[in-house]
């Protein structure tokens, strides 16, 4: 059902109903105080000269009646209220006498039969087609025994009455008509631009007409729409670095695995215990690294761009993750030729959150001491509780370091330093960007250093000051 | 001698993890499927490495089987997928480490060792020997090549200490927190003071306490 149609049926649905039940009490009104001013009528004529002037009529003359029966006096006050006879206009009504012998034989050739009442009563009112009457026993005998008085309604009156009833009806109509048509337009219209914002994938927002609820809907819907194309552009933003990443890591990949099977194809070529085996294996197994990394890495990413709905939230202990990432980094570190040591405070060390998260983080921060060092150099990673009892993890090296001016720059997604492009040309330039991010969704605080006598220094602590790191309690996996 | 048990269905991997692992001095058995791990071989084998992609049975309805059978053998999963849902999966199904390949040799070593022995501080003997140091808690006197030292209390308690963990790095804080007051100097040098004392003082044997860049110090058996 069109809106239009709604409000036609729903207005017709109400006023009809009010419009027949405000007729029907007003029409009971009147009748009630035309019944009131016939009986005072009648009461006045019983009284005066009615049973004479009956008498004194032919009663066969064909005049209807006892002639006219008068028009209610304005002073005389009619049954009911004062007040209400007071508010109302003059309302002079014409009503008439039918006379009646002892046999019920009406004078008159058009007066109603006369209704028997079953109690013996002077006066007792009656209901007839015409309207209600009032019968009233004048005489004991003779042409004017029975009289029976009335207010004819007039067939204009109910024809008046209808008419009102149309006009009321018609009125309402035509208001609802009038007044939805520029509704429903306006409507229809922010539909249509509603479905065409939706067609350009919200590029446009919705013109505001006015300061109605209509605008209200206009300008909630622009609310709306503000929402979801910065929720889109956020997504393809996303999307478009996860492309940009995979698709880097597959080229990245492609380059040390081609080294990889060259240092193997030259290792079948040299043969068992020359010394440029070691060397080569040495390569082999630095690329071999690399690659891993590159693929837990793309991992890491997959994991951080799905916002954490599938993030895991158990007990880490970074002890026990200390001590793999160590373990994991140890080939690599020969492979260097650089020295790499670490140090627990020997018991659990317990944070909450995605232990695949905290791996990759300190795994990408060894990783960048190993691999930007020099031959002969040194990485410690060292774990500690302070005396607030919060932990303290550190990756130290003595390489060349990172000046001072980049520091801040080095967990920008793609930023790779002059240095590290020089010493590294592969290398995205997402490892530390990935730990900063692992950090946060770990609710660590991820700080970088130039120590006093070079190198580089990257330390975790907890983004909150006072969040403890639970010492000591057992069960806890790094996994 | 431990005996591990691994099922993987990869032949070079497979012997390559068996390999690393005997080398290591650990006896390693190794099949290729999960139907071939009956409750006997779980029952006697030492720790469980499982790989999760096996033809036939899956690793982790082998898994679901060791535990259902009661068994609490250590289980090491392993597997080249890096969803995160696997290794929540594999630790509800009684798994008690995840390891994602590919990963070193000598990583995959680390994880059994330390499977197989916890690694907690080492029990404060009251008598212990470290290569050519001798300590006697009780006593609080020690010894070095059989020639008893004149230590002060913080240079015994930085002996005792380092001789608990034995091969470890030990972090100057962790040793500071515990051997120097709480009013120190938060630089620690007072404690490197300490240590060149000791160093001093246990005369060859001073050759055991090695300093470890960027971490602190750490006392081994040989020199």
């Amino acid at each position: 059902m069109t809106l239009r149609v709604r409000l036609l049926v729903t207005s017709l649905a109400v006023s009809v109903p009010l419009t027949l039940a405000w007729s029907i009490i007003d029409a009971t009104s009147r009748q009630r105080n035309r019944l009131e001013q016939l009986r005072t009528a009648v009461a006045v004529d019983v009284g005066t000269d009615l049973l004479a002037r009956c008498e004194a009529t032919p009663p066969r003359e064909g005049r209807p009646g006892l002639g006219g029966g008068g028009r209610v006096p304005r002073r005389v006050q009619p049954g009911g209220r004062d007040g209400r006879a007071r508010r109302r206009l003059a309302d002079l009504v014409t009503y008439e006498y039918f006379a009646y012998d002892e046999e019920g034989r009406a004078s008159a050739d058009d007066a109603p039969p006369l209704p028997r009442s079953d109690r013996a009563l002077d006066t007792w009112w009656v209901l007839l087609t015409d309207g209600p009457s009032l019968v009233v026993s004048a005489a004991p005998s003779g042409p004017c025994t029975t009289l029976l008085a009335r207010i004819p309604i007039r067939s204009g009156e109910r024809r008046a009455q209808a008419q009102t009833l149309m006009v009321v009806l018609v009125s309402v109509g035509l208001a609802v008509l009038l007044s939805g048509i520029p509704l429903v337009s306006r409507l229809r219209r922010l539909e249509a631009r509603v479905r065409a914002s939706a067609d350009s994938q919200y590029a446009e927002a919705v013109p505001i007409e006015g300061r109605d609820e209509i605008a209200a809907v206009a300008a909630a819907f622009n609310e709306a729409r503000d929402a979801v194309r910065a929720q889109m552009a956020e997504a393809r933003t996303r999307a478009e670095d996860l492309r940009r990443h995979v698709a880097n890591t597959a080229h990245d990949v492609g380059t040390p695995l081609t080294t990889l099977q060259g240092t193997l194809a030259e290792l079948e070529r040299a043969g068992p215990g020359t010394p440029a085996t070691v060397a080569l294996i040495h390569d082999a197994m630095r690329e071999a690294h690399y690659m891993a990394s590159l693929l837990r890495n793309l991992s890491t990413v997959v994991a951080l761009d799905a916002r954490g709905e599938a993030s895991v939230v158990t007990p880490i202990d970074l002890s026990v993750v200390v001590d793999r990432v160590v373990a994991r980094h140890a080939a690599m570190a020969r492979a260097h030729e650089v020295s790499l040591n670490h140090a627990t405070p020997g018991h659990s060390v317990v944070v909450e959150g995605d232990p695949t998260l905290a791996e990759q983080l300190l795994s990408n921060l060894v990783d960048n001491a190993i691999r930007y060092n020099r031959p002969g150099g040194k990485v410690a990673v060292v774990l500690d509780i302070d005396r607030g009892g919060a932990f303290d993890l550190s990756v130290t090296d003595d390489g060349p370091g990172v000046p001072e001016e980049e520091l801040t720059q080095l967990t920008r997604r793609w930023y790779r330093g002059d240095q590290a492009r020089t010493r590294r040309p592969e290398g995205t330039g997402l490892g530390l960007a990935i730990a900063a991010e692992a950090a946060a969704r770990l609710s660590m605080r991820l700080e970088f250093v130039r120590p006093g006598h070079g190198g580089f220094e990257a330390w975790l602590r907890p983004a909150v000051p006072q969040a403890r790191a639970d010492a000591g309690r057992s069960g806890a996996g790094g996994s | 001698m431990a005996r591990v048990l691994i099922v993987e269905d990869d032949p070079e991997l497979g012997r390559q993890m068996a390999t690393s692992l005997k080398a290591a001095g650990l006896e390693a058995d190794w099949v290729l499927t999960g139907d071939d791990v009956g409750a006997a071989d779980a029952a006697a084998a030492d720790l469980l490495i499982i790989d999760l992609m096996l033809p036939g049975t899956h690793g982790f309805d082998v898994l679901r089987r060791v535990r259902a059978q009661g068994s609490q053998v250590p289980v090491i999963v392993v597997s080249a997928r890096q969803q995160a849902d696997d290794r929540v999966r594999a630790l509800e199904l009684g798994a008690d480490d995840f390891l994602a390949k590919p990963f070193w040799p000598e990583e995959l070593l680390a994880r059994v060792r330390a499977r197989l022995r916890r690694p907690t501080l080492a029990a404060a003997d009251a008598v212990q020997q470290v290569g050519a140091i001798g300590l006697d808690r009780g006593a609080r006197t020690a010894t070095s090549d059989g020639r008893t030292l004149d230590l002060t209390r913080v240079e015994f308690d930085l002996l005792s200490l380092l001789a608990q963990r034995t091969g470890a790095a030990v972090s100057r804080r962790w040793l500071a927190d515990r051997v120097l007051s709480a009013d120190r100097d938060i630089d620690d040098r007072a404690l490197d003071v300490h240590v060149s004392r000791l160093r001093r003082k246990l005369g060859r044997a001073g050759e055991q306490l090695t300093t470890v860049w960027g971490v602190g110090y750490r006392l081994v058996e040989r020199a």
